[in-house]
């Protein structure tokens, strides 16, 4: 599989996903600079994690607007897995490619540390080598990772089986203990309706090496690098990922 | 020319965790009359007068939920005004330079080449005469120490054009003395080769050394305020 990694303005984990989707997975990826609008190469993409514009204004607030971002909808919209990590999940959000927002930690801090998260849903692109259940550790780093949605919409969220992974702690109780960072229904990561994006706060590229202290974002790299027939035509149309103008 | 005033704030039903925190450490100062505190952001914009009434609300709030705010967490209130009535004026420079330690007046700890317009040095070409006892004195301090000396920046310019040259040396080196930290930070500020000051602010400044200014330009200036003119570009080291 062909991975386009989209680097913005102060994005810093690119070069990470890239070690993992090569040097791990073997696979091969490009890094994308924003402002390109040609993602037609490329089988899946990920928006990595860092502070794209600083985080000016509010996370993600300046980057939805890149070039890149209207191709990056078109692609998902043609059933290509697209995975945003902590920033990424943040532009994906502010684009409202996904529902919600994040906001600033509870308790204002920074947080940088191994949380785990409770595998809530699996019939999806991106946890299907999970089973239901499976607690996964994995590291956060963010200062603005507090998931908040309307409660309408969250109710919607949950019928429709969009939130993927909760906080929990090592045996899989999902408490307001285990939740660093005041996020709603302790929620680390959600899908959106057509299954195709996945935003997460945690970041599955630094915990795919035991040196590193977890291996259990690898879980999800092979889930996405081996598409599951979800009883959707994948198309093979993809002259709409080039846009005029690119 | 209008002024856009936005006041983005949380909607109310939501957790204001960073106001809650706030309260707490108000609480801890002893302001415990304070029940409740919200944190907003305040953001205004300068706007064309080519759009106005309806049409500029319109395009405010456009503004406001495509950008300037999080529709998901935030409301906003718009209030238009009148720009203030300065003509389109750069950045207000500091008119009171940051003091600096007092330090003795000698050449060696000057680490910057200053330039005095040479026009100026051979207008005074005259003998060291003719200063009033009073001026006189003021020079021998300003060329001794700079303890208790008056601010060079606030010299007054014909005082200054009567002094001999090498005094009025001593004069451009005590204004760097003085004044080292404020004058590097005026021309880092302004990304600046040169900066041109009179009584404590900069007046004009260029890019690079092709614009420095002419001998009978700083004069006019100093003339203008009857105050001394100084050039400073940016240090050797």
């Amino acid at each position: 599989m062909h991975f386009g990694i989209i680097v913005f303005p102060g994005t810093n984990c690119e070069r990470d996903c890239a070690h993992v989707v090569r040097d791990l997975m073997g696979h091969t990826c490009t890094l994308v600079w924003h402002e390109s609008t040609d993602l037609s190469m490329f089988d899946a993409v990920i928006l990595p994690g860092g502070f794209a514009y600083g985080d000016y204004l509010r996370t993600g607030a300046i980057a939805k607007f890149s070039p890149v971002m209207d191709t990056v909808e078109l692609f998902a919209g043609l059933g290509k897995p697209v995975i945003g990590i902590c920033n990424g999940f943040q532009i994906l959000c502010e684009a409202g490619f996904l529902p919600g927002t994040l906001r600033r930690n509870e308790h204002q801090h920074f947080i940088c540390r191994n949380v785990h998260l409770r595998v809530e849903h699996n019939d999806n692109q991106f946890l299907h080598q999970n089973a239901i259940g499976d607690v996964l550790t994995m590291p956060i780093r963010h200062g603005e990772g507090s998931y908040y949605v309307d409660p309408d919409t969250l109710v919607d969220m949950e019928a429709r089986n969009q939130i993927l992974l909760r906080y929990c702690d090592a045996t899989g109780n999902v408490t307001p203990e285990a939740n660093p960072n005041g996020s709603v229904g302790n929620i680390a990561g959600v899908m959106n309706e057509a299954s195709t994006i996945f935003g997460l706060m945690p970041h599955p590229e630094a915990a795919s090496e035991i040196i590193l202290g977890s291996s259990d974002g690898l879980y999800i790299w092979r889930s996405i690098v081996s598409p599951l027939a979800l009883g959707r035509a994948v198309t093979e149309d993809t002259s709409l990922l080039n846009l005029p103008g690119s | 020319m209008a002024i856009a005033e936005i006041h983005v704030v949380l909607k109310p039903t939501l957790l204001d965790a960073q106001g809650a925190t706030v309260l707490k450490a108000l609480h801890q100062l002893n302001h415990t009359q304070v029940r409740n505190v919200r944190i907003g952001k305040y953001i205004t914009l300068e706007v064309d007068d080519a759009l106005a009434g309806p049409a500029l609300q319109q395009q405010l709030d456009l503004m406001c939920q495509q950008l300037l705010t999080n529709p998901v967490i935030e409301d906003y209130e718009i209030t238009l005004g009148a720009a203030p009535a300065t003509a389109g004026a750069t950045a207000v420079t500091p008119p009171l330079p940051i003091a600096e330690p007092m330090v003795a007046a000698t050449t060696t700890t000057n680490t910057v080449t200053t330039t005095t317009p040479a026009g100026l040095m051979a207008a005074s070409g005259a003998p060291p005469s003719a200063l009033a006892p009073s001026e006189q004195l003021a020079a021998e301090q300003i060329s001794r120490s700079d303890v208790g000396t008056p601010d060079p920046f606030a010299m007054d310019y014909d005082t200054y054009q009567a002094l001999p040259a090498n005094e009025r040396l001593a004069v451009q080196d005590m204004a760097w003395q003085r004044h080292g930290t404020w004058i590097r930070q005026q021309l880092a500020d302004r990304r600046a080769a040169w900066v041109l000051c009179v009584g404590g602010q900069v007046m004009e400044s260029g890019a690079s050394l092709d614009s420095y200014p002419s001998d009978a330009h700083i004069d006019q200036l100093g003339r203008a305020n009857h105050s001394v003119p100084y050039v400073f570009t940016q240090p050797s080291t």
